[in-house]
């Protein structure tokens, strides 16, 4: 009973603060809200260190919830990532004309999503998780009412996700009528206990389908990234900053309790599934990415490479592919937090800041900003020491050794191809001319967001073993058997 | 100074987060600066020197630090005679860039200091590193400073050269990388250790790998490093970064980044896929040949002095090439030597070509003519610097040559013929060159104004002359450092390559495994007593090669 209490309490004290942060945003006379932003940064640590602190392996609720070492590692990851979007919006949001308060407490709320869905042994559970992060993140990506982009992405974005939400209760809900269970270990044994035939054959593959599309939906693989580029570029920067980060690790860390838990016995027929759209995920992200000239439309085919090479460790689904995957969700936090960063601190009324040619000759007139991005490009780059390269090499490894070469050298060439379009924002920003009309100084708290993103960047590739041990202790005990 | 060698790589990079702290206005204190930092390095080589041994030929001043435990990755360095010849030349050559600089580097300057400092850093890690991941860091970041200071501080089509510069080598190194895994991984599969890494070089030695694996390894490592030196026909980037880029650039360019690739076969591609390598010889000497004529042929007809050097430098790292297939210790020997001679060469034309470039700015060569009694002080370091180059005997570049040269025949006679050939060329797109600069009236009004060499393109060149008569009389304690070292480089394949000659009917040389070391003490001492007799003095082992020898002279 009190294992129950204590390892639901951190999400109960989470949901508290959340809405008292709409309480507090009532009666908040400064229309900066900083105190606000302040107040659910404090709020995320808060939850993040009692997840640490009541962390136990068995699951409660009746098998609904474990606050495992997994659900820890994805708790501390979606609460730093959401403090740092949180503590770039400070000063950006006023001057996007953004005067909401609740833009935080949404925010937290899609943080408790993603912790939820990373908690979740039970699939309702994890829905519940997912709608809870969906809801919010909708509401996000159109919270600037009068922008007329932001309006079309929050909608498309909206009409899109409730689709592949649909689809993915439907599709657990066949996995009950074959399994009678929604709990991820139960459902895993009755699907290797008993062998499917004929027609509960077909239901099952329908079944494992549905949920594939409806989490493919929220990672953006191909064929299910279209939402992608569009609501990356409407959102406000610091949602898509978000977005990018934790709401893809919320996704993964659902994707991979399904996929390598309950699904498990369904690994022959899957594998040919996930390893092709890891393949074209990846590949699409990156052809397409070549062509872009809006900065944040680039940084949403990135992400979806960036899907793409992930995938390849869940294809993998070794207890080091897993672990991997872990460690490269951070690394690839760090650094898109600290490319939108980046934006953030420079887009200013008027002047997004979201054009590549916007960073022409940043080197120049802001030479610590152009510094810091062009260490976040070429860490997605892949280029050593840092983070994304050890995280590539991590992911790679692990596939290697589950026997995927094929699909290693496929993510290894497009590594190269990437190289381009990452590249061309440094040249970008050390080559060309500074224009007349010179950027703004970067605001301070994006400024300081930007540079421990950049040093997290940099340690996670010259110092990981900290981050690569604790995704591995992680993930030790996710796998069944 | 257990730590030497991380002091090494470090100090330019520490350097260089000061120079970062000077504010913008402030020239003069960066140059002091910059220079004060690189000459830390110099010193820091010369006390290693002092302490190398040079009678071992395994690793020395080795440290270890735990990098990816997880991976069996460490933070591992040391050095033997091949690299420590390299890092004393990168830490000669990037002071006198470093001073260059100022001639040369009009916008932006702290920017171009702190990037060569950072390129020195990387430069340096490349060659102590002696674990293949963090090889491969430093191989990668050495990327980035250099596509910098072509990019920001280059010509008129800079971005071009730059980008292509960058995929090139990038795409030219990735597959490598996939080796170097699937080499970690099979680290320890023949004891039964499986999933136990390691990217150590010393325990990846003797990896039991199927020959098809092995063959495919050595492709990836091939491919890296042929872009990088470059060998016909990957070497289209090179004319473009080498034109494009600033004097300094190409300096070290040439100098010190072509040398990469050389060394890389030599500390990796050889040791770790002997059999590969040997079976490959003959097509890797066919390329380097190729090379050679190639690059001399192209060079010939430049109307660009600089794009002349650098077609000059894809035939001369032909030759290094051919001495390293060649796989006898002459060959070996010659080609280490050749690098630094290369080095020394290549990097004084670039900063000649530069002093008449900050002038007129143009470096077609029908833009100038007479310089000789316009710039006599000019002509002659120009003379000196190209009679070094095309190997006059006397001078560093004839040893190498000579023992390339000597190495080929005794490898393959055909081979050895026609880079004999590429010498006489050598000699004949230079001087032809030099004649149409330097010779017959001032036919351009606007030379009639230049003024001779300044003090301080004279502080740049002087050194790199001093050291061409240096090497080129006394080149003993150069091959006293690299001796041990070539001997074991090529023990890890004698096996294969007694192999191959013995199918090849050649006579067994100084490779043959057991007799190896002492055919080695013999035959640098051999060489050395030449240089002064003018080639008279040569061994009668292979005749043909002094009369190659003499003949470019002339």
């Amino acid at each position: 009973m009190t294992q129950a209490i204590n390892s639901g309490l951190p999400l109960i004290v989470a949901c508290s603060w959340a809405l008292l942060l709409i309480v507090v945003e009532m009666f908040s006379g400064d229309r900066r809200f900083v105190g606000v932003a302040w107040m659910g940064v404090i709020g995320l640590a808060v939850t993040a260190a009692m997840s640490v602190h009541y962390a136990s392996v068995p699951a409660v609720y009746g098998n609904a919830l474990a606050l495992d070492g997994y659900a820890v590692y994805f708790n501390l990851l979606a609460c730093t990532l959401g403090a740092a979007a949180m503590l770039l919006s400070i000063d950006y949001l006023g001057d996007a004309g953004i005067v909401r308060g609740e833009y935080y407490s949404l925010m937290f709320f899609a943080v408790i999503g993603v912790v939820i869905m990373a908690a979740a042994t039970d699939l309702i559970v994890m829905f519940i998780g997912l709608e809870t992060m969906s809801m919010a993140v909708y509401v996000l990506a159109g919270i600037r009412k009068s922008d007329l982009r932001s309006n079309e992405a929050a909608l498309k974005y909206f009409l899109l996700g409730a689709l592949a939400s649909a689809l993915l209760l439907y599709g657990v809900a066949l996995l009950y009528t074959i399994t009678g269970s929604t709990v991820l270990a139960d459902v895993s044994k009755a699907l290797s206990d008993t062998q499917h035939a004929g027609a509960d054959h077909l239901v099952l593959l329908l079944a494992t389908g549905l949920v594939l599309i409806g989490f493919g939906f929220k990672i953006a693989a191909v064929p299910f990234h279209l939402w992608a580029p569009d609501v990356y570029e409407g959102a406000p920067t610091t949602v898509t900053a978000f977005m990018a980060t934790a709401v893809k690790a919320g996704g993964f860390a659902a994707l991979m309790r399904t996929v390598l838990v309950a699904l498990a016995p369904m690994r022959a027929e899957l594998a040919p599934v996930l390893w092709g759209a890891a393949a074209v995920t990846m590949t699409l992200g990156n052809v397409v990415a070549l062509r872009q000239t809006s900065l944040k439309r680039m940084l949403a085919y990135s992400s979806i490479a960036h899907t793409g090479y992930l995938l390849v460790g869940v294809t993998a689904g070794t207890n080091e592919a897993g672990s991997s995957v872990l460690f490269y969700l951070a690394a690839y936090g760090a650094m898109n937090i600290g490319a939108f960063g980046v934006m953030a601190a420079l887009a200013r009324r008027g002047r997004g800041c979201e054009k590549i040619s916007d960073f022409s000759g940043l080197a120049q007139t802001h030479p610590a900003m152009a510094c810091a991005m062009a260490l976040f490009m070429l860490s997605l780059t892949g280029i050593p020491p840092l983070g994304g390269f050890v995280g590539k090499l991590y992911v790679f490894t692990a596939a290697m050794h589950a026997g995927l070469v094929w699909l290693v050298v496929i993510a290894a060439l497009n590594s190269v191809v990437s190289a381009a379009y990452y590249l061309g924002v440094v040249r970008t920003m050390y080559f060309d001319n500074a224009p007349a009309d010179v950027l703004p100084p970067a605001r301070p708290y994006a400024a300081v967001v930007v540079a421990v993103a950049a040093v997290v960047t940099i340690l996670l590739g010259v110092a990981p073993s900290p981050v690569l041990g604790s995704a591995a202790r992680a993930f030790s005990k996710v796998l069944l058997g | 100074m257990r730590n030497a060698l991380s002091l090494l790589v470090l100090t330019p990079a520490i350097g260089a987060l000061l120079l970062g702290a000077v504010p913008n206005g402030a020239e003069a204190l960066m140059r002091r600066l910059s220079l004060a930092v690189s000459l830390v390095p110099l010193a820091i080589c010369v006390w290693i020197w002092s302490v190398f041994d040079t009678s071992r030929g395994d690793f020395q001043l080795v440290e270890r630090v735990g990098w990816l435990p997880q991976f069996g990755a460490s933070y591992m360095v040391g050095i033997d005679g091949i690299s420590l010849l390299l890092i004393a030349l990168t830490v000669v050559l990037t002071p006198i860039v470093l001073i260059a600089a100022a001639g040369s580097v009009h916008h932006r300057f702290k920017g171009y200091l702190v990037a060569m400092l950072m390129l020195e850093s990387t430069m340096l890690g490349s060659l102590v590193a002696i674990d293949l991941l963090l090889f491969y860091v430093f191989w990668e970041l050495m990327l980035v400073p250099m596509f910098l200071i072509i990019g920001i501080w280059g010509g008129e089509r800079r971005v071009y050269a730059s980008i292509k510069f960058l995929l090139f080598t990038m795409v030219g190194s990735l597959p490598m990388l996939a080796a170097i895994i699937y080499l970690a991984m099979q680290h320890g599969v023949g004891a039964g250790q499986v999933g136990n890494l390691s990217f150590a070089l010393g325990d990846l030695y003797g990896t039991h790998l199927s020959p098809v694996a092995a063959q495919a390894c050595f492709l990836a490592f091939f491919l890296a490093f042929a872009v990088k030196v470059p060998m016909f026909p990957l070497h289209t980037w090179l004319p473009d970064a080498h034109v494009e880029a600033p004097t300094g650039g190409s300096v070290i360019l040439a100098g010190v980044l072509l040398k990469m690739g050389t060394y890389g076969f030599l500390r990796f591609a050889l040791p770790l896929f002997p059999e590969a390598m040997v079976a490959a010889s003959y097509w890797i000497g066919a390329l380097a040949v190729i090379g050679i004529v190639y690059g001399a042929l192209v060079a010939m007809v430049q109307p660009d002095m600089k794009k002349l050097v650098a077609y000059s430098s894809v035939s001369h790292l032909g030759f290094v090439m051919l001495g390293i297939v060649s796989l006898n210790t002459a060959g070996v020997e010659g080609a280490v030597y050749q690098m630094l001679n290369h080095g020394v060469s290549t990097g004084a034309l670039f900063l000649l070509v530069g002093v008449v470039y900050e002038r007129r700015h143009t470096r077609l060569i029908a833009e100038y003519g007479g310089l000789w009694k316009q710039l006599p002080v000019y002509a002659v370091c120009f003379l000196v610097v190209m009679l070094s180059s095309i190997g006059l005997p006397g001078l560093n570049g004839f040893v190498g040559e000579f023992l390339i040269l000597l190495g080929a025949f005794r490898f393959n006679h055909a081979l050895g013929a026609v880079a004999a050939s590429g010498v006489v060329l050598g000699a004949a797109y230079m001087l032809w060159m030099y004649q149409r600069v330097m010779f017959g009236p001032v036919t351009n009004e606007k030379n009639l104004k230049l003024t001779d060499m300044t003090r301080r393109e004279l502080a740049t060149v002087l050194p790199l002359i001093a050291l061409a008569f240096v090497m080129g009389v006394y080149p003993r304690p150069f091959f006293d450092v690299m001796r041990a070292s070539v001997a074991t480089t090529l023990a890890h394949a004698s096996k294969a390559t007694a192999a191959r000659d013995l199918a090849a009917g050649n006579q067994p040389t100084a490779h043959a495994a057991a007799g190896a070391s002492i055919r080695v003490r013999e035959s640098p001492r051999h060489v050395v007593a030449e240089p002064e007799g003018g080639g008279a003095a040569a061994p009668a082992e292979d005749s043909a090669v002094p009369a190659a020898g003499n003949g470019e002279a002339h």
